[in-house]
C-alpha cells in the first residue's frame, strides 16, 4: 500500500471537494425542494404547473447528462461557470426535485381539520405554513429525506467527469498512474460508505429527536 | 394458437442456427485455403490466435487518425486500426479477422492482464509503473508534445508561457506530469477526455490543450482553421526533450508474442507498409517526410 503515500494529500482534497459539494448541494438542495414543495401545494395554478415542469424536466434527466450539458453546453448560451460551481448548482438543480417530492409526501400528512383550524385562530397562508405545517411535513420524512442526501452523497461522484478533483476523480487519477484500478477504487468505494453510514446514522440521531414534536 | 407460434419461433431459431453454422463453416474453409500464413509452435499466443482464426485488439475510438469511428460508415479509421488490420492479416492471411474492443486510458492494462484482448494499440506510450504492469513492443510512432491554442491567441509562444495559463490536459497522459514539471505555475484543467478538452478551449475556459502533436494534429483536422498547434517543446525528468513512444501493450511476460509484435514491425518498416499506413493516416496533417522510430521496448 506504500504507493498510496505520495498520493495521500491528493486523495485529502479529493474528500474535502466531496464534502463540499455535499455540503453546499444539500443546503441549496433543502432551500429549492422547500420552495418548489410549497408551489406545488399553491392555490394558484400557474405556480404549480412551474414547480410541477421544473420537476417533470430535472426529476427525468439522468444527472451525468444535466452535468454536461450545463458545462458543456451552457457556454454556447454565453454562460460560462467555473467548474466547481458549476457542479454545486447542477447537484442542487437536480436534488432539489427530490427533495421536493419527498417533502411533498410530508405536507400531506397534515390534516385539513389542523389547517382550518389554524386559519380561524388567524394564521394567513404563509404563518400556517411556517408554524404548522412545514415543521410536521419535515418531521414525517426525516428517513425518506435521508434516503435523498445518500443519493446525493453518491452523485457528487458524478463531478469527476467534468474534471471536479473529487474522491472519484482523484481515485480514477491516482489509478491511472500508479496502474492499479482495484485497490485504489476499493479504497474510494470505502470511502463512500464510511460517509454514508455517518450520515445514515445523523439521520436516525434526528429522527429520534424529531420523534418527541409528534 | 400458443404453441404453433412458439413452434415456428423454434423452426426460424433452427433455421439461424444453422445458417450460422454455414456461414463459420465457410469462414474456416477460407482460412485453410488462404495465402499460406507462418505456422507458430503451439501453445504459443500467436498459434491461439490463429486457431481461433481472429485478433482482438484493444483500441481507442475517439483519436483522430489513431483510432476514430466514423459516424456514417460505422467502421473504426486511423493508425491504430491499420496496425491491427496488418497484425491480423500476418497471422490469419486476412485483415479482417480482427475484433476490436474500445479501451480508455484507464482500463488498458486491466483488458490485457484478465486476457480479454490480445494486444492493445491506444495511443499508449509505456511509462516505468505501466511497465511493471504489461509488457510494450515498439514503438511504432515517437511524437513530440506540444500545445494547441485557439487561433487568435497569440499569448502562449514557449514553454515558460504556460506559466499562469489553464491548461487542460486527459487524465492519466503524459502531459499531466510533464506541465507542472517545465511550467509550475500552469494550472491544469483534466478531463477524462480529449473531445471536453477540445470543448473547453473552444469555450475558453482553458487557454490551451497540452498533449502529444500527433493527436494535437488529428483533433486540429476534425476542426480545420479553429485551432493553430504552438511547438512547446517539454522536458522530461531527466531534461530531455519528452516525446510519447506509442507502442503495442501486450500481457506482461508473453516473450514470444512481444518478439512476434517487434519482428512484425521491422518487417513493415523495412517494406514501406509502414510509411503507407503512417502516410494515409498521420502524414495528412504531419509537416515533413516521415521515417519509421527505431525500435525501443
Amino acid at each position: 500500500m506504500s504507493f498510496l503515500l505520495p498520493h495521500l494529500d491528493e486523495f485529502a482534497w479529493g474528500v474535502a471537494f466531496t464534502a463540499g459539494l455535499v455540503a453546499l448541494g444539500w443546503i441549496g438542495a433543502m432551500i429549492l425542494g422547500t420552495v418548489l414543495a410549497i408551489m406545488r401545494v399553491s392555490p394558484i395554478r400557474t405556480v404549480r404547473v412551474a414547480a410541477a415542469a421544473y420537476i417533470l424536466v430535472f426529476r427525468n434527466i439522468p444527472i451525468p447528462v444535466q452535468m454536461v450539458l450545463f458545462v458543456f453546453g451552457f457556454p454556447l448560451l454565453g454562460i460560462v461557470f467555473p467548474l466547481f460551481p458549476s457542479a454545486v448548482i447542477v447537484l442542487i438543480a437536480y436534488h432539489a426535485a427530490f427533495v421536493c417530492e419527498t417533502l411533498r409526501s410530508g405536507l400531506n400528512t397534515v390534516a385539513v381539520g389542523e389547517l382550518e383550524a389554524s386559519r380561524s385562530l388567524g394564521f394567513g397562508p404563509f404563518g400556517t405554513m411556517r408554524h404548522l405545517v412545514l415543521p410536521q411535513a419535515f418531521a414525517a420524512v426525516v428517513q425518506p429525506m435521508g434516503n435523498v442526501l445518500i443519493l446525493l452523497v453518491k452523485n457528487t461522484s458524478v463531478a469527476a467527469i467534468v474534471g471536479v478533483a473529487e474522491l472519484t476523480f482523484t481515485a480514477d487519477k491516482v489509478a491511472i498512474e500508479e496502474v492499479r484500478a482495484f485497490v485504489v477504487l476499493g479504497g474510494a468505494a470505502i470511502a463512500y460508505v464510511v460517509i454514508c453510514i455517518v450520515l445514515k446514522r445523523l439521520v436516525s440521531l434526528l429522527e429520534r429527536r424529531v420523534a418527541f414534536s409528534k | 394458437m400458443k404453441s404453433m407460434k412458439r413452434s415456428g419461433v423454434f423452426a426460424s431459431l433452427a433455421v439461424a442456427a444453422v445458417l450460422a453454422l454455414g456461414i463459420n463453416e465457410c469462414a474456416v474453409g477460407a482460412e485453410h485455403t488462404s495465402s499460406a500464413v507462418k505456422a507458430y509452435p503451439a501453445g504459443t499466443t500467436m498459434a491461439k490466435i490463429q486457431q481461433r482464426g481472429k485478433l482482438i485488439v484493444g483500441v481507442k475510438v475517439d483519436f483522430p487518425l489513431f483510432g476514430l469511428k466514423n459516424p456514417v460508415t460505422g467502421k473504426l479509421e486511423g493508425m491504430d486500426i491499420q496496425l491491427a488490420q496488418g497484425i491480423a492479416k500476418d497471422l490469419t492471411g486476412s485483415a479482417s479477422n480482427v475484433q476490436f474492443v474500445e479501451v480508455n486510458s484507464g482500463n488498458r492494462e486491466v483488458f490485457l492482464q484478465q486476457h480479454k484482448v490480445d494486444i492493445v494499440i491506444a495511443t499508449y506510450p509505456p511509462n516505468p509503473k505501466r511497465e511493471k504492469a504489461v509488457d510494450f513492443a515498439g514503438p511504432y510512432l515517437m511524437s513530440p508534445i506540444g500545445t494547441m491554442v485557439n487561433k487568435g491567441n497569440s499569448s502562449i509562444k514557449k514553454v515558460s508561457d504556460l506559466n499562469g495559463k489553464n491548461i487542460c490536459v486527459t487524465k492519466g497522459s503524459g502531459s499531466e506530469t510533464y506541465v507542472p514539471l517545465n511550467a509550475p505555475k500552469a494550472k491544469l484543467t483534466v478531463f477524462s477526455t480529449m473531445t471536453q478538452c477540445m470543448e473547453a478551449l473552444e469555450q475558453r475556459r482553458v487557454d490551451g490543450v497540452t498533449t502529444t502533436q500527433s493527436i494535437l494534429l488529428g483533433q486540429m483536422s476534425q476542426n480545420p482553421g479553429k485551432f493553430k498547434l504552438v511547438p512547446t517543446e517539454l522536458l522530461n525528468k531527466s531534461g530531455k526533450k519528452a516525446s510519447d513512444n506509442d507502442s503495442i501493450g501486450l500481457p506482461k511476460g508473453d516473450k514470444a508474442l512481444h518478439d512476434y509484435l517487434d519482428s512484425y514491425l521491422k518487417k513493415i518498416f523495412a517494406n514501406g507498409e509502414w510509411k503507407k499506413i503512417y502516410d494515409s493516416t498521420l502524414g495528412t496533417v504531419m509537416p515533413g517526410n516521415a521515417v519509421p522510430p527505431p525500435i525501443l521496448y
